[in-house]
């Protein structure tokens, strides 16, 4: 792989051309349209912190109603949607899309690529992030906002004890933002798993990308439980089905098991990509690379797992026997370890190296104290005695915010102002940054360190006021006199960085020395990042090699040739980083924003109680998924592309290892979670019930109609099995006919299934049996018509020879789906209908 | 398990979030549909064994492969590093996590 050397004038012009193909299109029209991951991370970034600043300005109102006893700034129903809405915009609508922003902004830098692997879902997902978070917050004209908790507990959020719109608002309006998140992180697996620049093998990866790699799988896991959550206590509250309510066999602790198997999960899903972060500003000012990265690396992966082990801490007061909580207890402990192997080895790091003081840096410090303190009292917490003593006061409030702030916010604005340059060509102002650090610092802890406190002393949290007995009056107006300063410290950082990109003092390239390929881009970023993909041979590119930032404004090499007029991106494999793949990405598009639109009309309609006008806005979606799909990939691309430097590689449409490829198989894991969580809900609720099914809910035989939607599910797969061998073989003329005729049969499990499981069981109304058989056969149907529908749209791409033999990716693809959803389809049929005869 | 994917590496922890699962969901069984709790106590302790002799396992492999890729600095061997030291946290990890199994009765 040696780069061309070509002349100066050629160059020009290349470069000239890649920037005509990955601009942007000009005006209003152009932005509406806009994939570029630059354009999508920066309006990411840009609405989380207007989130920020909106979640904030409601924690004023709450401090300021908890200032004294008997305050009255706010009403109870008042304070309560406050308090809701404030969780869930910090949760939801900041933290979570920020890290996301971050994340799709930089990574393709950090790891030498082109743009992020999918753009048009990128920017799908930033349009329903905007909508769903627009929608939540619509509440308030209508004065409905929610008031049950950003946890949302039933029975009090119930029709019955809310009977309002509250509850359906935050239901609907957070999971169409959480598509963003789900949309994200099969997005950034893709990219850090196939779109590295050659030789960047997994020892060389940032930590950044390591973890982020981590947290888009613990997204992949943790989110579906909440999704599925929401989706039942909607369905509960719109059709009266039940599966919280105790009195006709459901359970309000099905809801808090889902809720918090994400919700604890959240937490590391916030604070690992923050941690990546700190690994990268860390080495950059100690002027020195990382200690430990292996142990960092380590203990990103231990705590993705052992975060899942955690959720029944939030549980600790409901009733579980103990043994239970002895486990949660004891796992809540040990995911302090692979935390404190990385603050030691950043400890490690700074001790060795040579320590440089710049805002970036105090931002660490800031970390470092605020974060540590929060995971002692985190530690205490863990201790079941202990947490029942604490449990609904106001230790636990700071607690959570000593954690949240400590360890996502800091890091947030160490990124910030560390990243600002590369983002606008300007340094931030110094006397500005350092005094809103300090108004951060100071305020966050003279705000939050009393709560510890008034929680000791037993001031209740989720309470709109408290007792003048408790005596913790002078604490809480200390607290909330040191909440304006943090707040006024927040608004002087965004304020700061705002006018960063007018005023700030223009930087040159790489102004703090790092050694990460981000820097390596030259001032303004131009859209590609890279005229060639570099080549990386070390951990640190730049401080390897110093020519290296010169050389990627050279077009001589890897894709630095703009002839296919595409946009490009190299592929590689995702341990060794060799280039295997030439990768052609979508360019601009209606079809996110459209396809975002048509499912908030949806939502919309459905939010109403116009259920007709809501199902049917699904015609028109399944149109405009099936379009955009449609108007993807490169249907002429040849079977060697020249990728520069004198190497040929196939387009990803005739790659194994083929960003979609990878990108389906996430999808199933997202989807076999969310099945998981509903397969779950299934056992809970048999756990709890005494005969199952009850009685005069069920009838649990095995009849002619449910054996037959087996037998049709078993030769679905058959049929797809054989058309995918006659396909690989080139023999088109047995291709279609059998792939034709697995659609058909799936078809038939379609028509036939429903009534067979209808005919098996009562009205979902009558039991929370009858409810969740009801969601688990809805489940395995909707599913399989979605493949079904999938395969039916290759086909026709087969027919239209956008597919054949040699460029198998999209039946590869439908087929893997396809098949995912039998064997789902299979494993609803044997709970529903296997189950009940067995145990009984 | 190929050793060039990237599941290896987070392999040894599988075992710990597997051990995880089954011991609780086994303490919930036992103690909602009134099992017998001593045969419930001895299931928990031999799914422990079970899981530590999974972690064992992946550690001995993660070994085998970093002593064959003794001489290759590269990938391979981060990722067979990687392994041993997972398998050594997942086996502590799950020692801890059972540890409360001998020391409460299954259903207060």
């Amino acid at each position: 792989m040696n780069p061309v050397v070509i002349d100066a004038k050629e160059n020009a012009r290349r470069l000239a051309e890649l920037d005509r193909i990955w601009c942007n299109e000009p005006g209003l029209v152009g932005q509406l349209r806009a994939v570029n991951h630059g354009t999508v991370g920066l309006r990411f970034i840009a609405a989380g912190f207007a989130f920020l600043l909106v979640g904030g300005l409601l924690a004023m109102f709450i401090r300021l109603q908890l200032a004294w006893f008997d305050a009255e700034v706010l009403d109870p129903q008042r304070f309560n949607q406050f308090v809701t809405l404030h969780g869930t915009t910090m949760m939801f609508l900041f933290a979570v899309p920020i890290m996301e922003g971050f994340a799709m902004y930089l990574l393709p830098k950090m790891i030498g690529a082109r743009d992020l692997p999918f753009p048009r879902m990128s920017a799908f997902g930033w349009w329903c992030y905007l909508f769903g978070g627009l929608f939540l917050y619509s509440s308030l004209l209508f004065d409905a906002a929610p008031d049950g908790g950003w946890f949302m507990y039933v029975p009090l959020t119930d029709a019955t004890f809310s009977p309002g719109k509250g509850p359906d608002f935050w239901l609907i309006g957070v999971t169409f933002a959480e598509i963003a998140a789900v949309t994200a992180a099969v997005e950034l697996i893709v990219a850090v798993l196939v779109t590295r620049a050659p030789g960047m093998d997994i020892r060389r990866m940032p930590l950044f990308a390591w973890a982020i790699l981590v947290t888009a799988f613990m997204i992949a896991f943790g989110f579906p439980p909440l999704i599925l959550a929401s989706i039942l206590l909607e369905i509960q509250r719109a059709f009266g089905f039940v599966f919280f309510d105790p009195a006709l066999g459901g359970d309000p602790l099905l809801w808090q098991h889902l809720f918090w198997l994400f919700g604890h999960p959240e937490v590391y899903i916030i604070f690992l990509p923050a941690a990546g972060v700190v690994s990268m500003v860390v080495p950059t000012f100690a002027r020195r690379p990382i200690i430990g990265y292996t142990w960092i690396v380590l203990a990103l992966v231990a705590t993705g797992f052992l975060s899942f082990g955690l959720w029944v801490h939030h549980m600790f007061a409901v009733g579980i026997p103990l043994l239970a909580l002895a486990f949660f207890s004891a796992a809540s402990m040990a995911v302090a370890i692979p935390t404190a192997i990385q603050v030691f080895a950043w400890i490690a790091t700074l001790w060795s190296g040579r320590p440089w003081l710049r805002v970036p840096m105090l931002h660490i410090f800031g970390f470092f104290v605020v974060f540590v303190l929060g995971g002692l009292t985190g530690v205490m917490l863990a201790f079941v005695p202990f947490d029942w003593q604490a449990h609904d006061t106001h230790f636990v409030v700071a607690h959570l915010h000593y954690v949240l702030i400590g360890g996502m916010m800091f890091p947030l604005f160490a990124g910030l102002y560390y990243w600002l340059p590369l983002a606008s060509g300007r340094m931030p102002s110094e006397s500005t940054s350092r005094t809103a650090f300090w108004l951060v610092f100071i305020g966050f802890n003279l705000t939050f360190l009393p709560m510890h406190l008034t929680g000791l002393l037993g001031m209740p949290r989720r309470a709109y006021t408290y007792p003048e007995e408790l005596g913790v009056q002078w604490l809480n107006l200390l607290s909330t006199a040191a909440g304006f300063v943090l707040a006024v410290g927040i608004i002087a950082i965004l304020v700061d960085a705002a006018l960063c990109f007018v005023h700030g003092r223009r930087g040159r390239g790489n102004p703090w020395r790092a050694g990460t390929l981000e820097w390596a881009v030259p001032c303004p970023v131009p859209n590609y990042n890279f005229a060639s993909i570099p080549v990386v041979g070390a951990r640190y590119p730049l401080w390897h090699d110093r020519n290296l930032a010169a050389r990627t404004v050279d077009t001589g090499g890897l894709l630095g040739d703009p002839r296919s007029g595409r946009r490009e991106l190299l592929g590689t494999g995702p341990v060794s980083a060799k280039p295997e793949q030439v990768v052609f990405l979508s360019s601009s598009s209606w079809w996110p924003l459209v396809c975002a639109m048509l499912i908030a009309s949806m939502l919309a309609f459905f939010i109403a109680g116009y259920y007709l006008l809501s199902a049917a806005c699904l015609l028109p979606l399944a149109g405009g998924f099936l379009a955009w799909m449609w108007t993807t990939g490169h249907r002429h691309a040849p079977l060697r592309v020249d990728a520069g430097s004198g190497l040929s590689l196939p387009p990803q449409s005739a790659s194994r290892n083929a960003p979609g490829w990878w990108a389906v198989v996430i999808t199933m894991l997202i989807d076999g979670s969310l099945f998981a969580s509903l397969v779950f809900a299934y056992f809970y609720l048999w756990l709890g019930a005494g005969a199952w099914p009850p009685a005069g809910t069920g009838d649990p035989r095995l009849t002619w109609g449910s054996l037959a939607a087996l037998a049709l599910l078993a030769a679905c797969w058959a049929c797809s099995h054989f058309a995918g061998r006659a396909f690989l073989g080139g023999r088109r003329a047995r291709h279609v006919p059998l792939a034709a005729f697995a659609i058909a049969t799936a078809c038939a499990y379609l028509l036939v299934y429903p009534s067979a499981v209808t005919g098996l069981v009562a009205v979902p109304q009558a039991h929370a049996y009858a409810s969740v058989v009801w969601i688990l056969a809805g489940f395995a149907v909707v599913h399989v018509a979605i493949a079904a529908l999938i395969c039916g749209f290759v086909l026709a791409r087969v027919a239209c020879g956008h597919v054949d033999g040699a460029r198998p990716l999209e039946w590869r693809v439908a087929l893997a789906f396809l098949r995912y959803t039998l064997v789902q389809a299979a494993i609803a049929w044997a709970v529903v209908h296997l189950f009940p005869v067995v145990q009984g | 398990m190929r050793r060039s994917r990237f599941g290896w590496i987070a392999a040894p922890m599988l075992p710990w979030a597997l051990h995880f699962v089954a011991i609780y969901s086994l303490q919930g069984l036992v103690c909602a549909r009134g099992w017998n709790q001593v045969g419930g106590v001895v299931g928990m302790l031999a799914l422990t064994v079970l899981a530590w002799g999974a972690t064992a396992w992946l550690g001995a492999l993660g070994r085998r492969a970093l002593a064959a890729a003794a001489d290759d600095p590269g990938a391979t061997r981060f990722a067979a590093r990687l392994v041993v030291w997972l398998s050594l946290l997942s086996a502590v990890a799950i020692l801890f996590t059972a540890l409360p199994v001998v020391l409460l009765a299954p259903c207060e």
